[in-house]
């Protein structure tokens, strides 16, 4: 086949942010990746300059719609943080809710996506239909599935009733019996192995070294999670473990993600048991002093880093947001060199990119700069489950 | 496709093809290509790195064809108005015959606005 | 003080070091220092964890901002660049991870890290002619006949 560069992107259909990747391939194996993003830039940092905190609120949350929460919750922590104010304990209670909540809609979305690229549809309808419960807990506290404007800074912006807190309880249960399923399902399945173990490898020194973050490093046996490290919320209080595994592929980070499952459910139910009462808001003044703060907070892709510059008035001097996803990219092009192209589906969704998934592929024949045929996503994912089909693995 | 959202609405609308609501059973099947498509649903504002590659899937669709904007940002670039990354909505770009406002919609009410959408079709109009 | 703090105050005396809060420390040095500091993070502290680089417009200069972590630490380092020679000496032969980030201060606010191997656009379109965003002074491009 001779060397031969394939761009793959930028849209894909129902998914996620578009991103770009060339990849070159020598036969069907990658020997090399470069990564195109800015598909989704829209300015956002220099929008938030113009905006005051209290509008900024709103735009922080549309970062990203799966882990908007994150991103608040650094955002308002920054704030609270110049002004040197502590939210009431009962408001760090409920943050930590929502932002174990959303790990739980982010990783039962995730496991349904993860099915879907390597032909198990049947794991992504179950897995949605049980993500369901966790959008009915969210709407119900909330008001809204996605983007659920709980806080603010000094606090959150709605309580927990007796029947909020048993319903998210009862939830709990049933996530619990049906995550043992899946765990079984994820260890034990053929095809899922087949299309995971062993493949897109990522040394824990190669981690390290391109400052990777989140189950995409746990899963090289990386014991690192900021809720642990540099605690926010109530995480100093409830126990929970950071869950590693050191097979270092993408079975590890379907393995990681699904035992964090568990440990969310862990601390969901003790942030129930223990919610304890009180304010749930400090006011706080339309102006914010000059200063600066860093927050940061473990997203379900890993660390989401904020930094903050006030300088007095209502609105941010400068604002930085540093989303999980880029700190990842790098390793992604170190995981796919040596990579069937038929596992480059699944490789780059391992990471659980909060940009894109491929869809369009474009073959260039290296010795001509016309196009040459024009194959989509659904094609190319296609193509991988046909590949491992012809070596007898089916779905 | 996503022309540059947060993903808030493609994630509610995958979430319209689950059991739960299934809008398959009323016709609706999600194509990967452009070229086997009668209705193209849009999310996000037009970043202005998108801005071609909207106007060239739009092309590549054979007619007749339908555009159904989905959110807010689709609708007229949304929280993100002003913004230097972003063209503004959808219809700065390519002609939309049904916009589902919301932040993101439900997806009921994107299953609403799809079925509205097919019925004005079938009765003949363009919407 | 956690232990990592203690050994990161041993590991920097002598060094304008500024602590924040817990878990929170600020080195400023000026830009021939860049390397040298960042290599006794490297080196000394074994720290391996870029978590991004942020810069900003203070109006005459760029200040430029290089986050690590360390055991729940975030140690910063602040330099500056002035805004008629807008160059700094790239990271990326000590910290791999810091590829992007440097892409990205070029991209948007025109800062050039020397010796990076790929200063190609990260997040603005192909085609864009605008200048640098996140300049205080960047105006938007003047609207086409639209």
């Amino acid at each position: 086949m001779g060397r031969v560069k394939l761009p793959i992107g930028p849209q894909h259909p129902a998914l996620k942010e578009p991103e770009n990747f060339t990849i070159t391939l020598d036969g069907e194996q990658v020997v090399d990746v470069d990564i195109r993003i800015g598909y989704t830039h829209r300015g956002i940092e220099k929008l938030m300059e113009s905006r005051t905190y209290t509008q900024n609120l709103y735009l922080v949350e549309r970062i990203c719609g799966i882990c908007s929460y994150a991103h608040v919750v650094n955002f308002t922590q920054n704030v609270e943080d110049v002004l040197g104010i502590q939210i009431p304990k009962r408001a760090e209670y409920i943050r930590t809710l929502f932002l174990e909540l959303e790990r739980l809609h982010s990783h039962f979305l995730w496991l349904g996506v993860a099915g879907h690229e390597i032909g198990f549809d049947t794991l992504f309808m179950y897995t949605w239909q049980d993500r369901e419960v966790v959008q009915d807990l969210l709407e119900m506290i909330s008001g809204n599935r996605v983007n659920y404007a709980m806080n603010t800074i000094g606090g959150v912006r709605r309580d927990i009733n007796e029947e909020h807190r048993k319903k998210v309880l009862e939830g709990m249960d049933y996530l619990e019996k049906r995550t043992a399923y899946y765990k079984e399902v994820a260890v034990n399945e053929k095809t899922i192995l087949a299309r995971t173990e062993n493949v897109g490898i990522l040394k824990p020194k190669v981690a390290l070294k391109y400052s990777a973050v989140g189950p995409t490093v746990r899963a090289s046996g990386i014991t690192v999670d900021i809720r642990k490290d540099d605690p926010y919320a109530s995480y100093r209080e409830t126990p929970f473990e950071v869950i590693t595994t050191d097979t270092c592929d993408v079975l590890g980070r379907v393995v990681v993600r699904v035992l964090e499952i568990f440990e969310s459910i862990k601390i969901i139910r003790y942030l129930m048991e223990h919610l304890p009462s009180g304010e749930i808001v400090v006011k706080v003044p339309r102006k914010i002093p000059e200063g600066e703060s860093i927050s940061h907070t473990e997203a379900p892709r890993g660390e989401d880093f904020h930094y903050l510059r006030s300088n007095g008035t209502e609105k941010p001097e400068r604002y930085k947001v540093r989303t999980p996803t880029m700190a990842n990219l790098p390793a992604i092009a170190e995981m796919l060199k040596g990579a069937y192209l038929a596992d480059v589906p699944i490789v780059v969704a391992a990471i659980d990119p909060c940009m894109g998934c491929m869809d369009r592929v474009l073959l260039l024949k290296q010795d001509s700069d016309k196009a040459g045929e024009i194959i989509d996503g659904d094609q190319l994912r296609a193509y991988g489950i046909k590949w491992y089909a012809e070596r007898g693995w089916k779905a | 496709m996503n022309c540059g959202s947060c993903n808030g609405c493609d994630i509610e609308i995958l979430a319209a093809l689950i059991p739960r609501l299934d809008v398959e059973r009323f016709g609706v099947l999600l194509k990967g290509s452009p070229r086997h498509a009668d209705v193209l649903v849009c999310t996000g504002p037009v970043t202005k790195q998108m801005k071609e590659r909207l106007r060239r899937v739009y092309d590549q669709m054979p007619e007749p064809k339908f555009v159904v904007v989905v959110g807010q940002c689709g609708s007229s670039g949304g929280i993100y108005h002003g913004a230097y990354g972003v063209e503004g909505g959808v219809d700065t770009v390519i002609p939309v015959n049904a916009y589902i406002p919301g932040c993101p919609p439900r997806p009921d009410a994107i299953a609403d606005g799809l079925i509205k959408l097919l019925a004005k079709i079938d009765k003949g109009g363009k919407p | 003080m956690t232990t990592t703090e203690e050994l990161i105050s041993q590991v920097l005396q002598g060094l304008p070091v500024q602590v924040k809060r817990d878990r929170r420390i600020f080195i400023a040095v000026p830009r021939d220092d860049l390397i040298k500091t960042v290599n006794i993070l490297s080196s000394e502290l074994n720290i391996n964890h870029l978590s991004t680089i942020t810069a900003r417009d203070t109006g005459k200069e760029i200040e430029i901002l290089y986050h690590f972590l360390l055991n729940g630490v975030v140690i910063t380092i602040r330099t500056m660049c002035p805004k008629d020679d807008p160059t700094i000496d790239s990271i990326v032969r000590i910290f791999p991870g810091a590829v992007l980030y440097e892409r990205e201060l070029n991209d948007i606010l025109g800062v050039v890290p020397k010796g990076h191997p790929d200063l190609r656009r990260l997040v603005l379109p192909d085609d864009w002619v605008g200048g640098y965003p996140l300049r205080k002074d960047w105006k938007p491009p003047q609207e086409s006949e639209e």
